[in-house]
């Protein structure tokens, strides 16, 4: 699909709407850019200022302040934030690449990186709409265990 | 040059269209994004149901944290949802005329749609800076005190 150069009807892209997808794609290269250094760095942040985080563990109580306690609490939270910062790092990825992709297209009137630029931005929403589904489904099975629980009290 | 509706349209400055493989991208493209809308409006409805029908309760909450400001901090926050609201009202306008261009080919609708996403952007970006400015001021307070 994404090799076909058929145009199905006469529609073609004008000045004005070139100057809108250079826009949008420049834009989409800044928001890139920013989610990739703010992603970095807080991974960077988690790694250097995990021992404080670490170290103030041990605050919560004697219960839990075994080493073990600490080091597999330390050891899950870090891998938390570092899962949800991947998650939010791939879609950037695919910003960046609609946005160079687009700008190159533009340049060089190139059909083919036109066609591939709008299908990265086609990934990146269709990553966004997923990720949505999955964060519905895990409240529904949270709603779904609350009820069984209140109900079987 | 004309299209299918017999409009009359800016003729095109380069070799490049909207070929198949574009157009099977944008209608992914608008899929996804009315779903998103569809949930992110669905969630603000329900939040302002929940909030209407506890409203008794939210307000004590409100009240024990922020006092006499309550209603200041209430207001606040339904501007934010507001100026939220009409914020994804471009991206919604983006899909819809997307959409609508598609169907009918008509070039200029396409063009208007690609505009509202221009826009939608470009405020995400201004957003995307106040927040490495406000990042940015955090942290040099934070070293000096």
């Amino acid at each position: 699909m994404d090799t076909e150069q058929s145009s199905l009807f006469t529609l073609g892209i004008d000045d004005i709407t070139q100057s809108h997808l250079i826009s949008i794609a420049k834009w989409n290269r800044f928001l890139a850019i920013i989610g990739i250094i703010m992603s970095l760095l807080t991974i960077l942040g988690l790694l250097f200022g995990g021992s404080y985080l670490f170290s103030n563990l041990s605050t919560f109580g004697n219960r839990y302040s075994s080493t073990s306690y600490n080091t597999g609490a330390f050891a899950g939270a870090m891998l938390f934030y570092v899962f949800f910062i991947a998650l939010y790092l791939i879609p950037c990825f695919f910003r960046l690449s609609f946005a160079n992709k687009m700008l190159k297209a533009i340049a060089a009137n190139d059909q083919q990186l036109l066609n591939e630029s709008f299908n990265q931005l086609k990934i990146f929403s269709k990553y966004w709409g997923i990720l949505t589904i999955v964060v519905i489904s895990i409240y529904a099975l949270i709603l779904i265990v609350l009820l069984l629980g209140i109900m079987f009290r | 040059m004309e299209d299918l509706t017999g409009e009359t349209q800016a003729p095109s400055l380069f070799d490049i269209t909207i070929s198949e493989s574009v157009i099977y991208s944008f209608e992914q493209i608008c899929k996804w994004v009315f779903f998103q809308l569809y949930v992110v409006g669905g969630s603000i409805v329900l939040g302002v149901l929940i909030a209407l029908l506890d409203s008794d309760s939210i307000e004590r909450s409100l009240y024990s944290k922020f006092g006499e400001y309550t209603y200041y901090v209430a207001g606040t926050f339904v501007i934010v949802i507001i100026i939220y609201c009409a914020f994804l009202g471009l991206l919604f306008n983006f899909a819809l005329k997307v959409k609508k261009g598609m169907a009918k080919q008509d070039v200029q609708k396409v063009e208007q749609g690609v505009a509202s996403l221009k826009i939608y952007f470009i405020l995400s970006g201004i957003g995307g800076m106040l927040y490495i400015l406000t990042l940015v001021f955090g942290v040099v307070r934070l070293g000096y005190t």
